[in-house]
């Protein structure tokens, strides 16, 4: 009943949107143009992502932990300044185009605005870091015996194809949970200028004012993401094993030896291209340490609202996800979990005018002292980082085995005690993972805070994006990196604490 | 290892904790205004408002990704119940598009009186406050003042083939500019012109700081952009910045450049009536205007006695294209369709 009543509180305002906008048409080249984008860049994310997890879970690389946080930066930097990030390094007159000349334009023409390649790559670099933790976890389950025996008997090529075989349902959820985001993802087509299906969303909503047409045009990214959501859900179900009380051990990792050495060149090498040399036109465009610093002390009230409008959201996503996630990890209500993915195929800026739209209103209650709250901004940042936390959570459920429960049950363990010695134990990692998520996709938001933020209580993204458009340049180069900096300190800190890389599911 | 008492009990005082930090709101009188017009522009002057009128200001500014939309479709959305008083908005068509929907609540403030009858509406929905133009950026590295088209028309040139960028027309002042060209041009002639810049290899960009920002850093061996149609804003921030660029006022002699005044107006049934009504007095004053033209931004006066800028070395007012508010909303549909339809890639 709590996850019926929570889902409803939560999908309700959806529910309620307006229909039947002025422009009731649907611009299908452009969303043919999306789905086939973004399908490109989840086969590319979970191809390389896939490559990184069995680098990372079944080698015996040095400072593996390190590694995997390194390479988790493109999930954790907001999209649009990941975007500008590769604009500012690989677009026209970049920094790399300023060091190699115009003979390399033709290699660097993939970044250019509006090109589909270009688009396509930037959605798959910042959703790489998804299927490796995935596919990671994925990984990490393999049976003991099994993997030694394919190492004993396959050759390379053959353990790679058994490898990807066992891990099947974990590339399967990466690629339909990929697929949804980078379909409702309006930053980076935004940036480079490429006509994909949200910025159609975004121009009906906003150009010419049609919310109920922006809404309804939304429908086709909520009916895909839905779908996606079911065949997780189903390819779940069929193949992940169910818990048992007596877990396998780990595989014995790979020994790299010699080789050690050239992979860890091979991953830095696309941690430097895909990470770090945008980060350095970044750094490049701060001016001096005397800059940013400036900078940053000016967004000193935006960057404390901006902390706490994130922490009350990821928890509020969090504990949403602990009411729904338990009962979403059972086979019976298989459609709270489609459902509670819905919120991903709905673009942020609708999302947040139904919210507003919702909760504006005297009747049949007088709600706008909520709407004209922080409560409101905190609910609608929550619901995007919902998904994630019900998500881990039902994973974190599926590691229970029945049979501690009812052990537990019969010798007269009440359920407040269940959940403290049993239950609370095996899911406070994917609690925390989806903390982070959830901190991670709410502080990086725009679209949702400009829409709902309180008056004289702005975010951090939300002056940087004011000072992206007039400058002075270094001022928004310095801002992006602080923003990255808050969006990265919770990973980096969980990964000294636990010394352990984030796990998603 | 963790362990939970309460799970539920720490996300909801931390959901308590934000909304009240939300609500927390010291006494006195206060007023709410949005705000497109740029934020290091914009925030000194309601600072300085708030502290001499002892009137809180709570702003909400725009954010480039959003163009103006962003707020338009929030004052939209809560039109029910408004939070905001005053809409303070960096061009005119979203401004029309308001007042188009009864969202705008009828006042004419003293220090309108002597604004041209362009700049304020006959029903006193709103007044211009200062005003930006749309011109041709150039890089002084490459391309000298004599070089530099002295018309938009003539960004069609094969000469400056794949060397011109221009903002995504479906959004901001490029759509307005766009907008204000099949007004004046006629829809065919615009078309054609449109047609004639895609052939020559335009580059389209997000937003018109990027086309000062492309101009700035062209450089012969990368694919340089020289030459960009943008705001006398974006042009006078590069070049306050040390950035090479430089500006043309496109078509004095022909079309007009074409004038984009900011509009400052009051919203229907927002909850400060008084407050609001201070802060446009205050917004349409000689102070700000003072400010407006001589600040980063340089905007234009709109009015025949304004002030006149100090710093020799920027230009005064261009000469005006003739465009009607009413020609500019009947073309606003029909040329973004278009732009829609042949600029979509």
């Amino acid at each position: 009943m709590a996850a019926v009543l929570v889902t409803a509180a939560l999908l309700l305002p959806l529910a309620t949107a307006q229909s039947g906008g002025a422009d009731a048409s649907i611009a299908w080249p452009a969303l043919g143009a999306s789905l086939a984008v973004a399908a490109a860049a989840a086969l590319l994310a979970v191809a390389v992502g896939g490559v990184l997890a069995a680098i990372l879970a079944l080698t015996d690389l040095p400072a593996r932990g390190l590694w995997a946080t390194a390479l988790v930066l493109p999930f954790v930097c907001p999209p649009m300044v990941w975007a500008l990030g590769q604009v500012y390094c690989y677009g026209p007159g970049g920094l790399l185009e300023r060091w190699l000349g115009g003979a390399w334009r033709g290699v660097l023409a993939w970044s250019d605005a509006g090109h589909y390649l270009g688009t396509t790559l930037v959605l798959a670099q910042i959703h790489v870091p998804l299927a490796l933790l995935i596919l990671g976890r994925g990984m990490g389950r393999l049976h003991h015996a099994g993997l030694e025996a394919a190492r004993l008997f396959l050759t390379p090529l053959r353990l790679a194809a058994w490898i990807a075989g066992a891990v099947r349902p974990e590339a399967a959820a990466a690629l339909l949970l990929i697929l949804a985001l980078a379909l409702g993802n309006l930053a980076v087509p935004h940036v480079l200028q490429c006509r994909l299906y949200p910025i159609e969303i975004y121009a009906r909503m906003a150009n010419y004012l049609d919310a109920p047409g922006a809404v309804r045009a939304a429908l086709p990214l909520a009916v895909l993401t839905l779908a996606a959501a079911g065949c997780i859900g189903l390819v779940e179900r069929r193949s992940l094993p169910a818990a048992s009380s007596s877990p396998s051990s780990p595989p014995v990792p790979i020994r790299l030896g010699r080789k050690a050495w050239a992979v860890g060149m091979l991953l830095g090498l696309y941690l430097a291209m895909t990470s770090l040399l945008p980060l350095a036109a970044m750094l490049f465009e701060c001016r001096s340490p005397g800059h940013f610093w400036e900078a940053a002390r000016a967004a000193a009230t935006e960057t404390e609202n901006s902390l706490a409008i994130s922490l009350g959201a990821s928890l509020v996503a969090c504990a949403a996800g602990l009411v729904v996630g338990g009962w979403a990890s059972t086979r019976a209500s298989a459609a709270v979990h489609v459902l509670a993915s819905l919120p991903l195929g709905v673009p942020a800026l609708v999302l947040a005018l139904c919210y507003l739209r919702f909760y504006n209103r005297t009747w049949p209650l007088d709600l706008t002292p909520f709407a004209h709250s922080a409560g409101l901004v905190v609910l609608a940042l929550a619901v995007r980082g919902w998904p994630f936390a019900t998500r881990l959570v039902a994973a974190g459920h599926r590691r229970i085995a029945p049979g501690w429960h009812e052990a537990a049950e019969l010798a007269g363990l009440r359920r407040g005690r269940r959940w403290r010695w049993i239950t609370g134990p095996l899911v406070v990692d994917h609690v925390l993972a989806g903390v982070l998520v959830a901190f991670i996709l709410a502080v990086g938001d725009v679209e949702i805070s400009q829409m709902l933020c309180v008056p004289g209580s702005g975010t951090l993204a939300l002056r940087l994006f004011s000072y992206l458009h007039f400058g002075p340049a270094h001022v928004a180069a310095s801002l992006a990196v602080l923003h990255l900096a808050i969006a990265a300190a919770p990973v980096m800190i969980y990964f000294l604490i636990t010394n352990r890389c984030l796990q998603v599911v | 290892m963790f362990r939970f008492r309460h799970p539920l009990l720490c996300p909801l005082l931390a959901t308590l904790l934000a909304s009240a930090a939300g609500c927390r709101r010291p006494p006195g009188p206060e007023v709410v205004i949005y705000t497109s017009v740029d934020r290091n522009v914009a925030e000194p002057i309601l600072d300085r408002f708030a502290s001499q009128a002892g009137i809180r200001v709570r702003a909400v500014y725009d954010v480039e990704a959003a163009k103006t939309s962003g707020l338009v479709a929030r004052l939209v959305a809560e039109s029910p119940h408004p939070r905001c008083d005053v809409f303070w908005n960096n061009e005119p068509v979203q401004t029309l598009l308001l007042a188009e929907r009864g969202l705008l609540e009828p006042y004419r403030p003293a220090a309108a009186g002597n604004l041209g009858g362009e700049f304020q509406d006959p029903a006193a929905r709103w007044s211009g406050v200062a005003s930006r133009a749309r011109v041709i950026v150039y890089n002084t590295k490459f391309v000298t003042r004599q070089q530099a088209p002295r018309s938009i028309l003539a960004l069609t040139d094969p000469k400056w083939r794949g060397k011109v960028a221009v903002a995504d027309p479906q959004f901001g002042t490029t759509r307005t500019h766009v907008a204000a060209l099949f007004a004046v041009l006629g829809p065919d002639r615009a078309k054609q012109f449109l047609q004639d810049l895609l052939a020559n290899d335009v580059r389209i960009v997000d937003g018109n700081a990027m086309v000062k920002n492309l101009v700035a850093r062209a450089d012969p061996r990368a694919s340089p952009v020289y030459l960009g149609l943008t705001d006398t804003d974006d042009v006078l921030s590069g070049q306050a910045d040390g950035e090479p660029v430089d500006m043309i006022y496109p078509d004095e002699d022909s079309l007009g450049t074409l004038i984009v005044p900011s509009t400052v107006c009051l919203v229907r049934g927002g909850p400060n009536p008084q407050p609001a009504r201070q802060l446009v007095d205050y917004l349409l004053g000689a102070e700000v205007e003072q400010e407006l033209v001589e600040g980063r931004s340089g905007f234009f006066s709109l009015r025949g006695d304004g002030p006149e800028r100090s710093a020799a070395s920027r230009p005064g007012p261009p000469k005006g294209m003739q465009v009607s508010h009413q020609a500019l909303l009947e073309q606003l549909e029909p040329s973004s369709v278009w732009t829609k339809e042949h600029f979509h890639r």
